[in-house]
């Protein structure tokens, strides 16, 4: 896993050690453990963490992006041990460019996401269940539906993500200049795959 | 003045377009399913787990009676319960679940990428399509073993998590001045409402009588995490105290193992898992499942979970799950 510390990756091959050495076939068997001993190591291991960080991407279509796509990370720290095969919980910080047919948008903030990577990958490939709040910086141009179709904005978007679809909803507000009369707040809203 | 963007002219083709890629793309990341599965770990050996879930259970305890302490005063028991509860909830699973996939101290099958991709091909609801199955829609719970029952991970999401739910229905009809007796099996029964419904059958095609059990044990956990004769906790001389550790054999039995207490399944799941439960047949008499099987068999109980089922089973309400037991279907194929 990415960021992973050396001194965690000690503990978690040392931790290893433990459920390898019961499953030994043959020899001389190793002594078991006290109940002390194993709440220690239990402790340990729930307690010694490291931050990882793991790639996000998402293909939606939303208003006022139209089709986009977006890369990012997700920022978490969990305990150094787990090796997320199955699922992960990944809570913290989150970040995400993401361009589109009639804009861009920059979102950062925070998101819980439940998901797993693929083996040797780096990227957050099967996402559950999750959500993420994120402020957001976005600029329109081309074939922008808004009026003007130039301008810039920013506000907030809130995603809830299930295993196959993604949706949003957020509000922007204008800051840049645009003629009298234009909106200058606009509601935000999408649908799409990933994170 | 809030106002929405104009709405964009029609574009059908690039929106089918669209559409395609992104159930296409769902379709490629599908999850491995949300179901356990205890057939896969037959005849693989499996460490012991009990005292290292215990341990973590307890560690857990330990540090709820450690954050009232900082607090220094009394509580209600629902607090503390509640307290408990919210301590390892997240996001969809409960954290011990999260815990006992991950952590390399928890002997667990499948575990490790290639034991998974294995497992992904040879699971018993692996025959269900990943995009339709609403089941598979989720990670799968791996096979742990306690005090020689093997039991998916599920259950400790279910024991742990789900059980408040259950509790709390409990604690509800006990306010009202209902008897302990009549609020267990109103508790037990809107369980079962739910487990029928959105938790289960509705959603995936299956009904896991097994997690009933989980979330009935639960129920008695809660119960007697601060209350009663022998409570876990306690509020003794302005100090809150760990009384007396959580021991999982207090709840687990036999029938948490979905190999061997069988689930429900509506037609369309039954006709995909039939084929991949029969390839187990032969199983049957490998020593360890055999052995394993004499001895759940002796600890077998009627437990109030079959209870309720007989009865529902008698008023016609749910087929009867003995049809789909392991034992039934290798009998079926062999006449």
């Amino acid at each position: 896993m990415p960021n992973t510390p050396f001194a965690a990756g000690a503990l978690v091959l040392a931790l290893h050690a433990l459920p390898a050495g019961a499953q030994e076939v043959g020899g001389a068997a190793p002594a078991e453990p006290s109940s002390r001993e194993i709440a220690d190591r239990v402790q340990a291991d729930v307690d010694e963490t490291s931050l990882r960080w793991l790639g996000i991407t998402r293909v939606r279509y939303s208003i006022p992006l139209e089709f986009s796509a977006g890369g990012g990370a997700v920022l978490a720290r969990m305990p150094a041990g787990y090796d997320c095969t199955t699922f992960c919980e990944y809570r913290g910080f989150v970040a995400q460019i993401e361009p589109g047919s009639a804009g861009g948008q920059l979102g950062i903030g925070y998101a819980r996401v439940i998901a797993t990577p693929k083996p040797r990958s780096a990227f957050l490939n099967n996402v559950y269940v999750g959500w993420s709040a994120r402020a957001v910086l976005v600029r329109t141009w081309g074939a922008s539906e808004l009026d003007p179709a130039r301008q810039t904005l920013a506000g907030f978007e809130g995603q809830f993500a299930l295993p196959r679809l993604s949706f949003n909803l957020g509000v922007l507000r204008r800051i840049s200049s645009a003629h009298e009369g234009a909106d200058r707040y606009v509601y935000t809203a999408g649908i799409g795959w990933g994170f | 003045m809030p106002a929405a963007a104009r709405p964009a002219p029609p574009r059908f083709g690039s929106t089918v377009l669209f559409v395609t890629l992104l159930f296409g793309l769902g379709g490629a990341g599908a999850a491995p399913g949300l179901e356990t599965d205890q057939f896969f770990a037959w005849g693989r050996h499996l460490e012991d787990m009990t005292e290292v879930l215990n341990a973590r259970v307890n560690l857990e305890l330990d540090r709820l009676v450690a954050e009232l302490n900082r607090e220094g005063r009394d509580r209600r028991c629902q607090k503390v319960r509640f307290r408990f509860f919210k301590r390892h909830r997240m996001l969809f699973f409960d954290g011990f679940e999260t815990w006992s996939v991950n952590s390399p101290l928890v002997s667990r099958s499948p575990s490790g990428p290639e034991e998974m991709r294995e497992f992904e091909q040879r699971y018993i609801y692996g025959g269900t399509s990943p995009l339709f199955d609403t089941g598979r829609w989720m990670p799968p719970s791996p096979t742990v073993e306690v005090n020689g029952v093997r039991l998916g991970t599920d259950k400790l999401t279910h024991f742990l998590g789900t059980a408040w739910y259950y509790h709390r229905w409990y604690r509800k009809a006990r306010a009202r001045g209902v008897t302990p007796a009549e609020a267990e099996d109103r508790a037990v029964h809107r369980g079962l409402q739910h487990e029928i419904t959105i938790l289960g059958r509705a959603v995936s095609g299956v009904l896991s009588l097994a997690d009933l059990e989980a979330n009935y044990e639960g129920m008695w956990f809660y119960e007697h995490l601060c209350a009663g004769d022998d409570p876990h906790i306690v509020y003794d001389e302005a100090v809150w105290r760990l009384r007396r550790s959580f021991d999982l054999r207090d709840y687990v039995t036999p029938e948490w193992d979905e190999s061997y207490q069988p689930n429900i399944y509506v037609r369309r799941k039954w006709r995909k898992v039939k084929p991949r439960m029969l390839g187990y047949c032969p199983m049957l008499e490998h020593p360890q499942v055999r052995a394993r099987r004499q001895e759940y068999a002796k600890r077998d109980r009627v437990t109030e979970t079959e209870k309720l089922i007989d009865e529902m089973v008698a008023a016609g309400k749910l087929p009867d799950p003995s049809g789909f037991s392991i034992k039934s279907v290798c009998r079926e194929a062999a006449n």
